[in-house]
């Protein structure tokens, strides 16, 4: 009788200190609340905590000549059933009947179980019941066997996942089409594949308090500085928040310059890409459930480089890193130029061309200003519209907005028609680099409204705010502008062109100061020695 | 942080109110401009005033519904409209201009100010200073003088183009095919109205014909006297300053040929001109041409292909070439004006001696020696060589 | 004291493109200068750049015999704590008119050129709000941009310049050292301290300079290449221009407007008129810069970020009643400003280092120093 009211407080102390670890799960130095001997004790325990879903599977059966109790829990739809049945069950139930039970005896705690008798691959022991209740939520089953105060955490995760295919964002002519996907471990296995170093290192964490996501923060040993290494983990582990749904929760949560409208952090869905940063140097994060995978740091001109660049030859890559660049410029100049040149500065434009946009515009109703604002606006809509209709009606509206918007807006005498074609030009020039589109289209309005207000005058007090701000941006100790703004001309030959691959021979200064050098000479022989 | 933030954003708001409550001061949107192509300044009848006509562009369309208020023209409605005012000075007269025009006066693209004669005879100074010194002017613009009337000039329509402004600068700028004419932007003017000796120049242009088919006709050169107009040089003359001044770039010469005469086409020229004080006190200036040119066509049938044939044609067109300068050196002695800038040449070279012969430099320049030493070549004859007659018996 | 105020550091290099900027700031308003000394301009910017040279040398000394000590901490040293808090009070207030004399010039092109009808407060308020950003972001950032600047003018300068070879005539430049001597004098002592009057501002940013044993290297470096480029643009100027130039206000915008290469590049005033904004904006920020710096320094702050604000505002009312007319602002800049300028640039410092050399010799021998 005593016993059992005993065993009954135990459970009950237990079971209210789980709960008030649950409760406030997330923070540091929690005590751990330790397993019971009993497995029925602890049973109940599990129960408590995980309650009657439908989904979690509690086995329990015999194992072992000396018939102990054993229980083996799991979420069904998180396993993969056959590891369950072939290397837990399998070797517990059946294959131990085959041994002797002088063997048996030798098992004296839980380890033996781990290293004799199991056949699953990753096998962790534990006493903390947070530990094990994380482990089976995770998709690991979770043995518990009467009389052993610790239990077994047998990885047994599989689940339906998408294939590796093709990323939507950055897509390439040339260049491998890998992309990442949800899962975590395949996306670490591709870059192990690209990176066969065993340098490379891999660190991961839970993070968020309900959804436990696993972070992974790879680094190449010795090239990556450990100054960089270290403030991303120090920031990283100090979010404290419910959930990390996508890699774009952590990015905004440890990010240099929440405010400003660049980001710090790049981000990409294909393996080389991750692969190449990592090899200059970067720290990348990688966020189970989500393909977008970050690095850190990120400067400014990364955002005009596509890996694509270096698989081609150079001289064509640095001609197309150059449209890129301009026509980043012309998307976020074009609108507040044409509003400065036709609202305060006429006498910029060349007589003929004068007379043809005075004739467009006679007769509209609004102020340039007004009519580009309303433009771009309308392109907005378009354009967020076009992303989130099913692709059949897609097409449609594409048609309805270009042809009908556009033509009978400009036919009905509302808009100019060189304003219709600055900001079709705006549209299509923005999406040669989509990485920076969101904050192309604040600068833009940004300055138009300068332009509006100011001309030619206010253009250029904008671009110097933002020369301003975005040179004072750093990236994890990177400042955002280099090899331009600190100039560092050893980088120049990878900024705005792309010097030839041989002649690339050190990381970006900054990075990795401890393994600078990338290649050692690897001139062509015919440049070397022209003669031969 | 979070205050300064918050002050930070304050600041910024406060920034942007400014800019959105001011209105814009400078913004003038594109159809409230009347945009001017060519001004024409004439002396009024009345005493003491000037008529300025400003040519402006007139470029709506005419939708569906069109009070069109250029309903004093024909039919086919115009593409620009003269508006004449008259005033004591230009600035008085632009503002007026509101009086009648919907629109303000857009001058950045005006293309040309042409001087009536009357006016030009009196002196042009004062008219030229509102121009050199709003900001809407550029300093291209092309200046001319009319042989009459300056507005009649920009009431010629033109054949080519809509506008007759445009027509006239395109007219300018062509005249470089012949070389007739003296290309004379408000700059080049300023610049010699500032010296103390050179002449100014400008040039002339003159309506001909009558009712539909008149046309504007450039012919010669205004010669100016400080700002007042003096005289006239004629085409030939003309282009015998322009050799002086290494202005010349394209022209023909008709000179006399073995068997008939030549067309000889200057291909490319350079002038030096070195200025002396002799040791009696006597000043020249030495004028030396190097011609390069082609033979363009020949009348009669002498073969200009042989070398002494060459010679004689190179001889003729030395001749030409220092007749016309002769005849510019001696039109300019007659209007007492220095228009190839021979004094400042001086200045430059003698700056000691200049302070006394500045004084008295309408008579040194009455009675300065001008020596030409022309060195043309014949380069090429164009796609014969021969002209096409039957060989003639020797 | 001074490297507690501002955490940033630059690298000599951008200590060069910083000199620079700040000299295309005054050189690109050329114009007064060319009234006195017309075809010989060229002549007294050189006579005028050995001048500046031997102010930037006393400056260097005095950097060098005070490592890491702003102006004011120099003043300090020198004349005592009451003399050298007097001495920074002159001091801030020369910087409070530099600072102002340049949004003013900028006001001026501005509203002059490119927009008429525009209140001058309203350029002024913006300009003054975007240095006031890049001195809040700090010494570094003003570094890190300096070179995209220096960038950008150089390819501009030379870009137009290409464009007008066509109109130039070198011809314009005779008769040489014809002018009367007077007239020179004049030219040199323009040339001297006009773009680089304010350079005692550097006084304020060298503590800041990373190495300091280049440090002077760089200082001259920037200083030279800045003065050539000043020679480079008025040489052209008057080639293209001639005598006309005396007449022009803004020289050099009228000489850029006059490129007209068959139709495809006219009216590129603009791109000039861009490249004048930056330099101003250099010269008024680092002015401004070291404004503030001095007065967070002399009442003894500890960081100069809540003087900008106001600083700002002062000096925005302070350029709109600065000067009454065009011909004082015209008459100031050819005859007063030599004068006050050469006192502050040239005069004080050249006092500072006498009495410091003098104070470092008996220091040597064994005395004090306060």
């Amino acid at each position: 009788m005593l016993k059992f009211i005993f065993s009954k407080i135990k459970t009950n102390t237990a079971l209210k200190k789980i709960k008030a670890i649950q409760a406030n799960q997330g923070q540091k130095d929690q005590p751990s609340v330790k397993l019971l001997r009993s497995l029925d004790k602890n049973l109940t325990i599990f129960k408590e905590v995980l309650g009657e879903s439908n989904d979690i599977i509690t086995r329990e059966f015999i194992c072992g000549q000396t018939q102990m109790k054993a229980v083996l829990i799991y979420v069904d739809g998180l396993t993969n059933v056959a590891v369950i049945n072939e290397n837990i069950m399998k070797p517990l139930m059946y294959d131990s009947k085959l041994t002797d039970s002088k063997n048996e005896a030798k098992i004296k705690n839980i380890n033996d179980f781990k290293e004799i008798m199991l056949s699953a691959g990753d096998v962790k022991d534990s006493d903390a019941f947070d530990e094990l209740i994380n482990g089976c939520m995770s998709g690991d089953s979770v043995l518990l066997i009467d009389g052993f105060s610790s239990g077994l955490i047998i990885s047994s995760r599989g689940w339906d996942m998408r294939a590796v295919e093709t990323p939507q964002t950055g897509s390439v002519v040339r260049g491998p089409r890998e992309g990442f996907t949800e899962n975590m471990r395949t996306n670490t296995a591709l870059i192990r594949r690209k990176i066969k170093d065993p340098a490379l290192k891999l660190e991961v964490l839970k993070i968020g308090r309900k959804t436990q996501t696993n972070v992974c923060i790879a680094h190449i040993e010795g090239v990556a500085n450990p100054g960089l290494i270290k403030e991303v983990k120090d920031r990283i582990s100090k979010i404290d928040t419910d959930a990390i749904l996508e890699s774009g929760y952590i990015e905004q949560y440890i990010e240099d310059a929440p405010f400003s409208i660049f980001a710090t952090i790049g981000y990409s869905e294909k393996p080389d890409v991750i692969a190449s940063r990592l090899l200059s140097g970067a720290v990348a994060i990688i966020v189970d459930g989500t393909p977008i995978v970050l690095t850190a740091p990120l400067l400014f001109i990364e955002n005009f480089q596509t890996s694509e660049d270096y698989y081609m030859r150079p001289y064509f890559a640095s001609v197309l890193r150059l449209l890129r660049i301009l026509s980043f410029a012309i998307s976020v100049l074009a609108p507040p130029v044409y509003v400065a040149l036709v609202s305060f500065h006429q006498e910029l434009i060349p007589t003929p061309l004068l007379f043809t946009m005075a004739k467009a515009m006679e007769g509209t109703p609004f102020p340039a200003v007004i009519e580009a604002a309303v433009m771009l606006l309308t392109y907005e809509i378009l354009r967020e519209a076009g992303i989130r209709l099913p692709k059949p009606i897609g097409q449609a509206i594409s048609i309805v907005g270009a042809l009908v918007m556009g033509q009978s807006a400009v036919s009905a005498g509302l808009v100019g028609a060189p304003m219709v074609i600055v900001v079709a030009i705006t549209a299509v020039s923005s999406f040669v680099v989509p990485d920076q589109a969101d904050s192309g289209a604040i600068m833009r309005w940004l300055l138009l409204i300068l332009a509006g207000a100011m001309g030619g005058f206010g253009i250029t007090m904008g671009l110097l705010i933002v020369l301003i701000h975005l040179a004072s941006l750093e990236s994890f100790g990177m400042p955002y502008l280099s090899p331009l703004a600190p100039m560092r001309p050893a980088d120049l030959k990878d900024s705005v062109i792309r010097a030839p691959l041989w002649l690339m021979k050190t990381r970006p200064t900054g990075m990795a100061r401890q393994n600078p050098t990338r290649q050692k000479d690897n001139t062509p022989s015919k440049i070397k020695n022209p003669t031969k | 942080m979070k205050n300064s933030i918050g002050k930070m954003l304050k600041i910024c708001l406060s920034l942007l109110l400014c800019l959105a409550l001011s209105g814009c001061w400078n913004s003038r949107e594109l159809d409230s401009l009347a945009i001017v192509m060519g001004y024409a300044i004439d002396k009024s009848d009345e005493e003491g005033l000037v008529d300025m006509t400003a040519q402006v562009a007139v470029l709506s369309d005419g939708g569906s519904s069109d009070n069109s208020s250029s309903s004093s023209n024909t039919a086919s409605s115009e593409a620009y409209w003269n508006i004449t005012r008259t005033g004591s000075s230009i600035f008085t007269i632009l503002r007026d201009y509101t009086h009648e025009s919907s629109r303000k006066l857009y001058s950045p693209h005006n293309q040309v100010i042409i001087f009536g004669n009357d006016l030009a005879k009196n002196g042009i100074r004062d008219y030229l200073d509102f121009f050199l010194r709003d900001h809407e002017t550029r300093l291209n613009v092309w200046i001319l003088v009319a042989k009459d009337k300056a507005s009649d000039i920009l009431d010629v329509k033109p054949k080519l183009e809509k506008i007759p402004a445009i027509g006239l600068s395109d007219l300018i700028e062509d005249q470089k095919a012949t070389s007739e004419t003296v290309q004379i932007r408000i700059r080049d003017f300023l610049e010699r109205l500032i010296s103390d000796t050179t002449a100014s120049i400008a040039p002339l242009v003159e309506v001909i014909g009558e009712g539909k088919d008149q046309i504007v006709e450039m012919s010669g050169t205004a010669v100016f006297k400080q700002d007042k107009l003096v005289g006239e040089l004629n085409k030939t003359e003309t282009r015998g300053l322009l050799w002086v001044l290494s202005k010349v770039n394209s022209g023909i010469i008709t000179v006399e040929a073995p068997g008939g005469t030549a067309d000889l086409e200057i291909v490319s020229t350079e002038t030096q001109v070195n200025v002396e004080i002799l040791d009696d006190g006597s000043i020249t200036a030495h004028v030396k041409i190097t011609e390069s040119g082609n033979i363009g066509s020949q009348t009669g049938s002498g073969d200009l292909s042989k070398t002494d044939n060459v010679k004689i044609l190179e001889q003729n067109m030395n001749d030409a070439i220092t007749a016309e300068v002769f005849s510019a050196v001696e039109k300019a002695k007659e209007l007492d004006a220095d228009i190839f800038g021979f004094g400042d040449m001086f200045y430059k070279k003698y700056p000691q001696q200049w302070k006394s012969m500045k004084e008295n430099w309408d008579e040194l320049f009455n009675e300065i020696k001008v020596e030409v030493e022309v060195d043309a070549k014949l380069r090429g004859s164009g796609r014969i060589v021969k002209p096409a007659y039957p060989a003639e018996e020797e | 004291m001074a490297t507690n105020l501002e955490k940033g550091r630059i690298s000599g290099k951008q200590l060069m493109f910083i000199v620079f900027c700040y000299i295309q700031g005054g050189a690109l308003l050329s114009g007064s200068i060319v009234n006195i000394t017309k075809q010989d301009t060229w002549v007294v910017i050189v006579t005028g750049f050995t001048v500046a040279l031997f102010i930037a040398w006393i400056m260097v000394q005095l950097a060098k015999s005070f490592p890491d000590k702003t102006l004011i901490e120099i003043n300090e040293l020198v004349f005592g704590k009451i003399g050298g808090n007097i001495i920074s009070l002159l001091y801030v207030l020369y910087f409070f008119l530099l600072t102002t004399l340049d949004i003013d010039n900028l006001t001026s092109f501005i509203t002059g050129f490119v927009m008429p009808n525009t209140p001058d407060t309203a350029i002024a308020l913006v300009f003054t709000f975007v240095c006031g950003y890049a001195i809040y972001k700090g010494i570094n950032v003003i570094g890190r941009c300096s070179f995209l600047v220096v960038l950008l003018t150089i390819v501009t300068i030379l870009f137009n310049s290409f464009l007008l070879i066509k109109d130039m005539n070198f011809n314009n430049f005779l008769p040489m050292f014809s002018l009367p001597f007077m007239d020179y004098v004049h030219g040199t002592h323009l040339t001297a301290v006009a773009p680089f009057g304010g350079s005692i501002c550097f006084l304020m940013i060298f503590p800041f300079v990373k190495e300091k044993k280049h440090m002077a290297k760089y200082f001259y470096l920037g200083g030279a290449i800045g003065f050539l480029l000043f020679l480079f643009i008025v040489v052209r100027d008057w080639a293209v221009l001639g005598t006309v130039a005396t007449y022009m206000a803004g020289v050099t915008y009228q000489v850029v407007g006059l490129v007209d290469v068959s139709d495809l590049f006219t009216r590129l005033e603009v791109l000039y008129s861009i490249i004048l904004v930056l330099g101003l904006f250099y010269t008024a920020t680092i002015e401004f810069y070291s404004l503030t710096l001095s007065i967070a320094q002399v009442f003894k702050a500890k960081t100069y970020k809540p003087y900008i604000f106001i600083i700002g505002i002062i000096l925005i009312c302070l350029s709109n009643i600065i000067f009454s007319s065009v011909s004082e602002h015209s008459y100031f800049t050819a005859n007063i400003d030599p004068a006050f300028l050469g006192f502050f640039a040239a005069l004080l410092p050249a006092i500072t280092l006498v009495i410091a050399s003098v104070r470092g010799a008996k220091k040597k021998q064994g005395s004090e120093i306060v």
